[in-house]
């Protein structure tokens, strides 16, 4: 049964893994996105694919945002199994609905249900870009292309044969899509340089954050929220998970506060778990991977937040959090590309080299330092919270004629 | 019935919430006889707790099932509770209130001495009406292993009928380990033995006060807030006993590590509550015991594991950002693949690895695919995930 109401548009968008809760950055940004296209008037539908034995649910995200997660088959398991087997445990997830959906026959039948009476659909990556085509038959088709997956798949799979499946669906979803959309400019050029995508089919998105779920915590109130609990300790914050450059910057925030026993360090997210088996500072908390809610709090209540990674790709949406939720910052430079943030304006830089030396500065300062959080509150809240970048998508040609009404 | 008599189980971790304990009782139930059963490695730090009786576990009476000690922790615990209510009742006590050292007593236990009146055995409901279906912890899979009713506070009146039921939930429990030990089940120590004495036996009776058993399990049906004089209160009950299970006093923000629904900042009652709590823990010598996650993403306590950070360092395999989907996906799969002996049966990375590192399994299990494979299996399920704190979701089939 369709819950569309006349006077909302529809969109439908297929992902190739399920969105709630989000705990990885590309979840994180399906949420963020669509959620705040739903608050401006669309009604959206994201269809997902959990694991097999799963319990295929459909869930209201929010006011007009529902996942409609469908169970991978025993059967499609199996075969995406033996094909991760096949490429030495490189996940394939992704790769393998673009080989295997057939398997499970329920994804098409739930994307071609929620697109009955969609104003568009929307491959999410392009791996069900061929499906949607079949499901939805003249409804134009959308792709959010989270990262240009023939030069990220080219990285990991040793597979001549399945980086042809990844450019021929990345060239299909390129080709057909009405509209093309990135998380960054040079991923957008890429694409053209790669499919001969034309300019006016292509704009950039960026990445965001979510002010209701980040709440911004003013300085004075940060205070009285750690006294409520008993907090009298200067709490330094790095967020990050079990990936290369994370590693590396949270071994950076310990050496740096390693001596520094005034200053007690959270190291929070799947990042600290893999330095369990080295040898920890008493002043560090090194928590492993947590619920939303409490990262939430910690944002909170932390005196600082630091980011001194020195590699990696893409944006590092943690700064975005840090700054949303009015932590004052420090970074490195590379930490804080991207985002238009000014150093001494929004954040105080400082190389891994210099963190210890910046987070005591930072604790003789707090004034300083809480009118500095205020600035980089107010330019990601300006922007790059998803309700501003939601708004300004919906106001591009094609999707502002497609969605029109919202 | 005047309360005289309460009762603890306590790892060397829980000596300092032991002392706050006594304290506790000290103010609202002085006199109190306090009993705890010591887990190995606690006995000599609880035997320098002041106004404590300890009882060690060969002690107690194994009647069911050998001696606790023998036992893996969960089994054990499960035991000694009752086991300990029985022996206080054998030796004349006329009632006695079982708790567990991350009970916070904050006010006379009025309203376990009235239902003592009423009954022979009383009992706490860990909620009152439903979970919500929010993605928080806790929910449905925490609700079942835990068990609808709290059968780590019980109190019993002396007399026939609490024998009887003590008894029951002795022999139940035993069957439950022993069917564990057998390789029957999935491992775990049966929940609510005592939800089904309450249906099944006499004299058990719930005690339905909103001020007794406040936790994570109940705050989200249960609002906070002080009376007049500032007494704290739960649906409008003044708060006399609080369960802070995976309470860590230096993430005062964060209720409990097995649960995600309540949070702490700007509930000004919680928050006090956890402040205090903290407080006492810390000046009570708390100190963190081990570091660990706060019960995040399906890979939290996995990654915890140094068997699996090592596995993963050894893998040579790019899982991927394991914070994401399919990073988390592919080191799952990876660590499930069929291992290189006794993947007949299903043995695979994750459990094939700890027989790899432990000469006695390899003693007791010389051969996995051959005639010692069933019996490897069958010592996972029934010890694995309590010794040697195995993953059940990365566990072969249970035997049949």
């Amino acid at each position: 049964m369709s819950r569309r109401t006349p006077t909302r548009p529809k969109l439908t968008v297929a992902t190739t893994f399920p969105v709630h809760p989000a705990r990885g950055g590309g979840q994180a940004r399906v949420l963020g996105l669509y959620g705040a296209v739903a608050a401006l008037g669309v009604d959206v539908d994201l269809v997902t694919l959990g694991a097999h034995g799963e319990r295929p649910v459909t869930t209201a995200l929010r006011p007009g945002l529902r996942e409609i997660r469908v169970a991978k088959t025993a059967a499609h398991e199996e075969a995406e199994r033996a094909l991760q087997a096949e490429l030495g445990g490189v996940p394939v997830t992704d790769v393998a609905l673009a080989l295997f959906h057939a398997l499970t026959p329920a994804y098409a039948a739930a994307v071609r249900a929620s697109a009955a009476d969609a104003s568009a659909v929307v491959a999410c990556h392009p791996y069900a870009a061929p499906l949607l085509l079949d499901a939805a038959p003249g409804i134009p088709l959308l792709y959010e292309a989270q990262d240009v997956e023939l030069d990220v798949k080219a990285g990991i799979l040793d597979s001549p044969d399945l980086l042809e499946v990844v450019r021929e669906h990345e060239a299909l979803a390129c080709g057909e899509a009405v509209h093309v959309f990135t998380c960054a400019d040079e991923d957008a050029r890429r694409l053209g340089e790669l499919y001969a995508l034309p300019a006016e089919r292509r704009a950039t998105v960026p990445n965001g954050y979510d002010p209701e779920r980040v709440r911004h915590t003013p300085w004075v109130e940060r205070a009285a929220a750690r006294r409520s609990v008993g907090l009298d300790r200067f709490t330094v914050l790095f967020v990050g998970s079990w990936h290369g450059p994370n590693i590396d910057a949270a071994r950076a925030v310990m050496t740096a506060v390693d001596g520094l026993p005034e200053v007690h360090a959270m190291v929070v997210g799947s990042a600290g778990s893999a330095l369990d088996g080295e040898p920890v500072p008493a002043n560090v908390d090194v928590t492993g991977a947590v619920p939303d809610g409490f990262l939430q709090a910690v944002l909170a209540l932390a005196d600082v937040a630091v980011n001194p990674m020195v590699s990696g790709s893409g944006t590092n949406l943690k700064m975005l959090e840090y700054a949303g939720a009015g932590v004052p910052l420090v970074s490195s430079g590379f930490g804080a590309r991207g985002l238009g943030l000014v150093p001494g304006e929004h954040y105080v830089a400082a190389e891994p080299g210099e963190l210890g030396a910046a987070l005591l500065a930072v604790r003789d300062e707090p004034e300083v330092n809480a009118r500095r959080a205020g600035r980089a509150h107010d330019h990601v809240r300006a922007t790059f919270a998803w309700d501003r970048i939601a708004l300004d998508w919906l106001a591009r040609a094609p999707v502002r004629d497609l969605l029109g009404r919202a | 019935m005047k309360l005289t008599d309460l009762c603890a189980v306590s790892a060397a971790a829980d000596v300092p919430a032991i002392r706050v304990l006594r304290a506790a009782l000290d103010v609202h139930h002085p006199g109190t006889r306090l009993t705890v059963a010591a887990l190995p490695g606690a006995r000599a730090l609880l035997d320098a707790v002041a106004g404590v009786d300890v009882v060690g576990l060969t002690e107690l009476a194994g009647a069911v099932h050998g001696a606790p000690a023998l036992l893996p922790p969960p089994a054990a615990r499960a035991l000694v509770g009752p086991l300990l209510l029985e022996r206080r009742l054998h030796e004349g006590a006329p009632c006695a209130l079982l708790v567990t050292p991350d009970c916070d007593v904050r006010a006379p236990l009025v309203a376990v001495e009235d239902a003592l009146d009423r009954g022979d055995v009383v009992v706490l409901a860990r909620l009152d009406g439903r979970l919500p279906d929010d993605g928080e912890r806790p929910e449905a899979h925490d609700l079942l292993a835990a068990g609808e009713v709290d059968d780590e506070v019980v109190a019993v009146r002396a007399g026939e009928p609490a024998g009887r039921c003590l008894r029951w939930w002795l022999d139940e429990t035993g069957r439950a380990v022993g069917a564990a030990a057998g390789g029957a089940g999935d491992g775990r120590v049966l929940p609510s033995v005592l939800r089904v004495a309450e249906r099944a036996l006499p004299g058990v009776v719930v005690l339905t006060d909103a001020g007794y058993g406040v936790s994570a399990w109940n705050l989200h049906e249960r609002a906070l807030d002080e009376d007049a004089g500032g007494v704290p209160r739960a649906a409008g009950r003044p708060i006399a006993l609080v369960r802070f299970a995976g309470f860590r006093p230096d993430r005062p923000w964060w209720l409990s590590e097995d649960a995600s629904r309540t949070p702490v900042l700007g509930d000004p009652v919680l928050a006090r509550l956890c402040r205090e709590r903290a407080g006492a823990l810390l000046a009570a010598g708390w100190s963190p015991a081990s570091r660990g996650g706060a019960g995040g993403g399906a890979l939290g306590s996995l990654l915890r594991d140094e068997r699996v950070r090592r596995l993963v360092r050894e893998a040579g395999t790019d899982f991927g950002d394991l914070g994401e989907p399919d990073g988390e996906a592919a080191l799952l799969a990876w660590l499930a693949a069929p291992a290189v002996a006794g993947n007949r049966l299903g043995i695979n990375r994750y459990v094939h690895d700890l027989w790899r590192v432990r000469e006695d399994l390899q003693r007791a299990f010389p051969d996995l695919d051959g005639a010692d494979g069933d019996g490897f299996v069958g010592w996972l399920w029934a010890y694995g995930v309590g010794e040697a704190g195995l993953d059940p979701r990365l566990l072969p089939p249970a035997p049949g």
